[in-house]
C-alpha cells in the first residue's frame, strides 16, 4: 500500500466517486419513492404518515450513511495521502543513501582498499545506510571487496613469497660473490706481500746465508697453498742462485786478490827497477810498463771490490792529495790529458787514500774516454768547509739528461758483481767507494761543454800530510837541520806537502833500521815471507844501498869544497867522481839483487 | 822486496811525476852537472818541483838530487829540465874537459894514503 504510486490513488478516488453517485441515485430513488407514496395517499391518512415517518426516517439515514460514507472516504483519502507522502520521503532517503554510498562511501573504500587496509579496517566507521537494499548493496559490496582483497592479499602474499625466494637467492648469490671476492682479494694481498715484502725479505735471509729451510719457516704461512707453493719454489731458486752467485763472487774475490798481490809486488819491483835503471835506456820501456801493470792493477782492483773483496793496499800514513790525484791518474790509459790545477796541501788518511784514489781514477778514466783523444780533462781541487771538492771536467759530448740520472744512480746505490745491470763496471766502482767512506758524487753539465763530475771528500777523511813524523818515509827535519848539508834553509812553511825536509842519507838508513823493528804484512803475502823479506836485507845488506851513491857523492864533494860531514860515510874513500858514480851504481845494484 | 818496496812506496808512479817524458838524448845535465836554484818555490807547483829548488838554494849535482829526491836520474833530468825551461833553475857544467893525467891522480892516491 505505501509502495503504491501516486496514480494509484487517483483511482482509489473512483469508488469513492462511484459511492456518492450511487449513494445519490439511491437518495434521488428513495425520494421519488416517497414523494409517490404521499401523493397517492390522500391527506389526513395514517397511511401518510406513516409513509412521511417511514420515509423521513429513510432519508435521515440515508443522509446519516452520505455523511458517515463521505467521513469515511475523507479520512481514508488522508490517510492514503499521508502514506504517500511519507513513502516519497523514504524514497527520497533511499536516494540520498544511494548518493552518499556512491559519492563518499565507496571512494572511501576504495581508498582504503588501495592503501592496504585489512577488510575490517575498510569497513570500520563506515556509516550503515537504514535503506534494506543500500544495506544489502553494502554487504554485497563488503563481501565483494572482502573476496577480492582476500583474492589480492593471497596474489600478493604469493608474490611476497616468490619475492622474498627471489631476494634470498641474490642474497646467497651476492654472499658467494663476496666471499669469492674476499677469498680473492686475500690471495691478491697475499700474492703482493709475497712480491713486496716476503721474497725481498727471503731474499735478504738469504744473502745473510741463512739456510733456505730456516727461511721457509720464518716467513708465515700464505693463504693459498698454490702461493706456499709458489713461494716455496721461488725460495729454492732463489736460494740455489744465492750460492751460485755466492760462490762465483768468492771465486772472483780470491781470482782478483790474487792478481792484485801480483800486481802490488810487480809495481813494487818495477819501481826498483826503475830506480836502478835511472838512466838507462831501458827506463822508458820500464816505465810503459808500470803504466800497464797500473792499470791492470786497477782492474783486479775493481773486481775485487764489486765482489766483496778488499782493495789493492792500505797505506800506512796520510797520502797529500797530489799524490793521491797522480795515483789516480797512473791507473787510467790516458793520464797524460789530465791537467790537475791543486794547490791543496792536505792528506788524505791512509786507510781511505787508496779507495779515493781508486774512484777518482774511474771517474778520470771516463771522462778521458768520453771526451775527443786530443782535449784535455781538468781536475780542480778546492778545500772547502766540509771537506775536499774534486771536480773532473771534460769536454766532451756531455752526458744527456738520463745518462746523468743513471750515472747518479749508478753512483747512490753500491752495487755488486751480482746486482750490477750492465758490464761497465766503472760507475759502480764509484759507488761502492763512495758508500763506503762517505763520499758524495754528483754529476753536472761542464761548462766545457762535456760533463763535470764533483766528488765531495768529507773532511773526516783529510789529515794533515805526515812530515817530519812520517816514519822513514821523508825523515824528521831536525835531523835535516842538523845535518849542515843545507844551512841556508827558510823555514818550511807549515803543511806545505812539498816542503818535506832534505835528508842526510846516512841518517835516513839508520832511521829506517829504527823504524822497521816490526815487519809489516804487505796486501797479498803471509806474515812469515814478509818478516823474511824484511829482515833478510837487512840482516845482509846495509840498507843505505840506494842512498849510497848520493851521499858518497855529497862527501867527496864537501870533502872538494872543504866542508866536512858529520859522520859522513865516504870521507874515507879516494875516488874520482866517474869512480863515485860507477861505485853508486854498484850500490843500486847490489840493492836490487836484495 | 824490501821493506821500502811495500811500506814506503808512494802512490805516485814515475810516468805521473814525468807526465809519461823521458830526456831525450841531448839533455843537457850529467850527472855531476850542478844545479843552482834561481827563485823560492810557488805556491801550486809540482810537489817535486818543490823540493828541487829548495835543494838546490845551494848548488846540488843532479846524482845528489836523484838520491836526495829519491827518484831515478832520468825524472830529475825531466823536472830539472821544466825547471830550467822555466827559469827555476841554471845548470853548471863541470870543468872537466880534461881529466888529470894518470900521474897526478897516482900522486894524489899515495897523498892520501899517507894521511
Amino acid at each position: 500500500m505505501s509502495a503504491q504510486p501516486v496514480p494509484g490513488l487517483s483511482r482509489a478516488q473512483s469508488p469513492a466517486f462511484h459511492a456518492t453517485v450511487a449513494f445519490a441515485v439511491s437518495a434521488m430513488v428513495a425520494i421519488a419513492c416517497m414523494t409517490w407514496v404521499l401523493l397517492t395517499t390522500p391527506p389526513g391518512d395514517t397511511h401518510m404518515l406513516v409513509a412521511v415517518l417511514v420515509g423521513g426516517t429513510a432519508c435521515a439515514l440515508m443522509v446519516v450513511t452520505g455523511v458517515t460514507a463521505a467521513v469515511y472516504f475523507g479520512s481514508v483519502a488522508n490517510e492514503a495521502r499521508a502514506a504517500d507522502a511519507a513513502s516519497q520521503l523514504r524514497a527520497r532517503r533511499i536516494e540520498d543513501e544511494f548518493f552518499w554510498l556512491a559519492r563518499e562511501t565507496l571512494p572511501v573504500i576504495a581508498r582504503r582498499v588501495g592503501n592496504g587496509a585489512t577488510p575490517e579496517e575498510v569497513f570500520e566507521g563506515i556509516p550503515r545506510p537504514e535503506s534494506d537494499a543500500v544495506r544489502s548493496l553494502l554487504t554485497t559490496i563488503q563481501r565483494l571487496a572482502t573476496d577480492v582483497m582476500e583474492k589480492a592479499a593471497a596474489v600478493q602474499g604469493e608474490a611476497e613469497e616468490a619475492a622474498e625466494s627471489a631476494r634470498a637467492e641474490a642474497e646467497a648469490s651476492a654472499e658467494r660473490a663476496t666471499s669469492a671476492a674476499e677469498e680473492l682479494a686475500a690471495i691478491e694481498a697475499e700474492a703482493s706481500r709475497l712480491g713486496t715484502e716476503a721474497i725481498p725479505a727471503a731474499l735478504d735471509q738469504l744473502r745473510a746465508g741463512e739456510p733456505r729451510d730456516m727461511v721457509l719457516s720464518a716467513t708465515s704461512e700464505a693463504v693459498s697453498p698454490a702461493l706456499s707453493g709458489l713461494f716455496g719454489t721461488v725460495v729454492t731458486e732463489l736460494a740455489v742462485a744465492e750460492r751460485r752467485a755466492a760462490s762465483a763472487m768468492a771465486a772472483c774475490a780470491n781470482a782478483a786478490a790474487r792478481v792484485q798481490a801480483q800486481t802490488t809486488r810487480m809495481l813494487a819491483d818495477l819501481r826498483e827497477m826503475e830506480q836502478r835503471y835511472g838512466d838507462d835506456k831501458v827506463f822508458a820501456d820500464l816505465m810503459t810498463l808500470d803504466h800497464l801493470v797500473s792499470q791492470t792493477g786497477r782492474f783486479a782492483d775493481s773486481i775485487a771490490l764489486l765482489s766483496g773483496g778488499r782493495s789493492g793496499r792500505r797505506w800506512t800514513r796520510p797520502i797529500p792529495v797530489e799524490s793521491v790525484l797522480r795515483g789516480a791518474m797512473g791507473r787510467i790509459d790516458a793520464y797524460q790529458r789530465v791537467r790537475v790545477h791543486s794547490t791543496c796541501t792536505t792528506a788524505i788518511s791512509g786507510y781511505a787514500a787508496e779507495g779515493v784514489m781508486h774512484a777518482l781514477a774511474e771517474l778520470m778514466d771516463n771522462a778521458t774516454a768520453f771526451s775527443a783523444h786530443g782535449s784535455a780533462v781538468h781536475v780542480y781541487v778546492e778545500e772547502e768547509d766540509a771537506g775536499l771538492v774534486v771536480t773532473i771536467e771534460d769536454s766532451g759530448l756531455g752526458m744527456r739528461a738520463r745518462e746523468r740520472e743513471r750515472a747518479e744512480r749508478a753512483v747512490a746505490k753500491p752495487l755488486d758483481l751480482a746486482t750490477l745491470p750492465g758490464t761497465r763496471l766503472g760507475l759502480a766502482v764509484v759507488g761502492r767507494v763512495a758508500d763506503r767512506y762517505g763520499l758524495s758524487v754528483s754529476f753536472r753539465p761542464s761548462a766545457r761543454g762535456g760533463t763535470g763530475v764533483v766528488v765531495m771528500i768529507p773532511r773526516a777523511l783529510l789529515s794533515a800530510p805526515r812530515d817530519a813524523a812520517a816514519p822513514g818515509w821523508w825523515p824528521g827535519r831536525d835531523s835535516a837541520d842538523g845535518s849542515g848539508s843545507d844551512p841556508g834553509a827558510a823555514p818550511d812553511p807549515p803543511g806545505e806537502s812539498g816542503t818535506q825536509p832534505i835528508t842526510v842519507p846516512g841518517q835516513l838508513a839508520g832511521q829506517d833500521e829504527d823504524t822497521y823493528e816490526l815487519p809489516v804484512r804487505p796486501r797479498g803475502k803471509t806474515l812469515a815471507e814478509a818478516s823474511r823479506t824484511s829482515l833478510g836485507p837487512r840482516t845482509e845488506i846495509p840498507r843505505h844501498s840506494s842512498n849510497d851513491a848520493g851521499s858518497r857523492f855529497a862527501a867527496f864533494r864537501n870533502s872538494r869544497t872543504g866542508h866536512t860531514e858529520p859522520g859522513g860515510t865516504g870521507a874515507d874513500q879516494t875516488i874520482t867522481e866517474a869512480d863515485a858514480v860507477e861505485s853508486g851504481s854498484d850500490h843500486q845494484g847490489s840493492e836490487g839483487t836484495a | 822486496m824490501s821493506p821500502r818496496a811495500v811500506d814506503r812506496e808512494s802512490p805516485d808512479r814515475l810516468y805521473t811525476v814525468t807526465q809519461g817524458r823521458t830526456p831525450g838524448d841531448d839533455d843537457p845535465f850529467d850527472l855531476v852537472s850542478l844545479i843552482v836554484g834561481e827563485r823560492e818555490p810557488a805556491p801550486g807547483m809540482q810537489s817535486e818541483h818543490v823540493r828541487i829548488l829548495e835543494t838546490c838554494r845551494t848548488p846540488v849535482s843532479v846524482a845528489e838530487l836523484s838520491a836526495e829526491l829519491e827518484l831515478p836520474i832520468s825524472v830529475v833530468k825531466v823536472l830539472l829540465l821544466d825547471l830550467r825551461d822555466t827559469g827555476g833553475v841554471t845548470v853548471r857544467h863541470p870543468l872537466n874537459d880534461e881529466l888529470p893525467d894518470q900521474n897526478t891522480l897516482r900522486k894524489v892516491l899515495r897523498a892520501l894514503e899517507r894521511i
